[in-house]
């Protein structure tokens, strides 16, 4: 598997996905901008949403879309991160050149799983405990329990947002697209 | 007409249609009752000025108009109708006329007449 694929709407790259996050923001100032501007040029058209806001509904307004937009690409990167991980460990169990470490477990999670749907459905948090008890560097490790914590988000959204979110740590996606690809490149890298 | 001016006379020229056609009959039966309120408002652009909100009173119900500022989005000015079951905004157009908020279940925003304005008072009372 490699970590630097063609962007594409089924399978983006996850820098790709950080970047279109920020032309997003960049798209929403501007679009905040022209509403301000439709405070003292009011024949200005802006779509009805924006219309009738004193400055302060204005930024609250944009604050919310903001953040929902923010939401949405750490949920994109952190799913497609997903999708690598468990790419990957159907390629390994599929190739019985494998032999390393990781694709014996691999194996041993997929016997037990007993079939191929069912073993699509294999907690991620299994497969990333081999990982992180694969790699030795603490750095790597940490990355693997950082990607753990943040699949707390990950559900959350995945499912709706009906319950308490609790803890998450809300970075950019820029950070979390780049620690992503970073896990995805190392475990492509790793055949021990 | 400066804005401040046109958004003030916007707001005398409502009430005034408010009291003297869309709810007159009801005054005059005294089925509805109409009080205006002296209030101010500040805003950077106009400063601090006087206007009126109006209070429409039917049994023990309440309405409540208040011009919330002439600086806003996309329109000349905005008064919001608040009753017990909620708050509909309106908004001033270029053409001197009232537009109010709907959500259909996107934002619209509709002319106001006297037909709309009377099943405003319904749906907030």
């Amino acid at each position: 598997m490699s970590s630097k694929r063609n962007p594409g709407p089924e399978y983006p790259d996850l820098i790709e996905l950080a970047e279109w996050h920020e032309a997003n923001i960049a798209s929403l100032k501007i679009y905040k901008e022209r509403v301000f501007e439709a405070t003292v040029n009011p024949s200005l058209t802006i779509l009805s949403k924006f219309r009738g806001l004193q400055d302060e509904e204005i930024h609250e307004t944009f604050d919310l879309i903001e953040d929902e937009v923010k939401k949405l690409f750490q949920f994109s990167i952190l799913s497609v991160t997903e999708g690598n991980i468990r790419k990957d460990f159907f390629d390994r169990i599929n190739d019985a050149a494998n032999k390393d470490t990781v694709s014996k477990k691999y194996r041993k999670l997929y016997d037990k799983a007993g079939s191929p749907e069912k073993a699509r459905v294999i907690k991620l948090q299994s497969l990333l405990d081999i990982w992180k008890l694969t790699f030795t560097a603490q750095k790597t490790k940490d990355k693997i329990g950082q990607y753990k914590t943040n699949l707390h988000f990950r559900h959350w959204m995945a499912h709706g947002r009906y319950y308490p979110l609790g803890f998450h740590a809300n970075y950019e996606p820029r950070k979390i697209a780049r620690e992503c690809e970073e896990i995805i490149r190392m475990i492509a890298q790793t055949k021990i | 007409m400066k804005r401040k001016e046109y958004w003030l006379s916007s707001i005398s020229k409502l009430y005034s249609a408010i009291k003297t056609r869309w709810l007159h009959d009801y005054i005059k039966q005294n089925k509805i009752v109409v009080r205006q309120e002296e209030i101010t408002l500040q805003e950077d652009f106009f400063g601090t000025y006087q206007t009126n909100q109006i209070i429409i009173t039917i049994g023990s119900r309440i309405l409540i108009l208040k011009p919330i500022g002439g600086i806003i989005s996309g329109a000349y000015g905005r008064i919001d109708i608040k009753g017990t079951k909620g708050t509909i905004n309106l908004i001033l157009n270029e053409s001197a006329q009232w537009e109010y908020k709907v959500k259909t279940p996107f934002v619209e925003y509709i002319i106001l007449d006297k037909h709309a304005f009377l099943e405003i008072i319904e749906e907030l009372m």
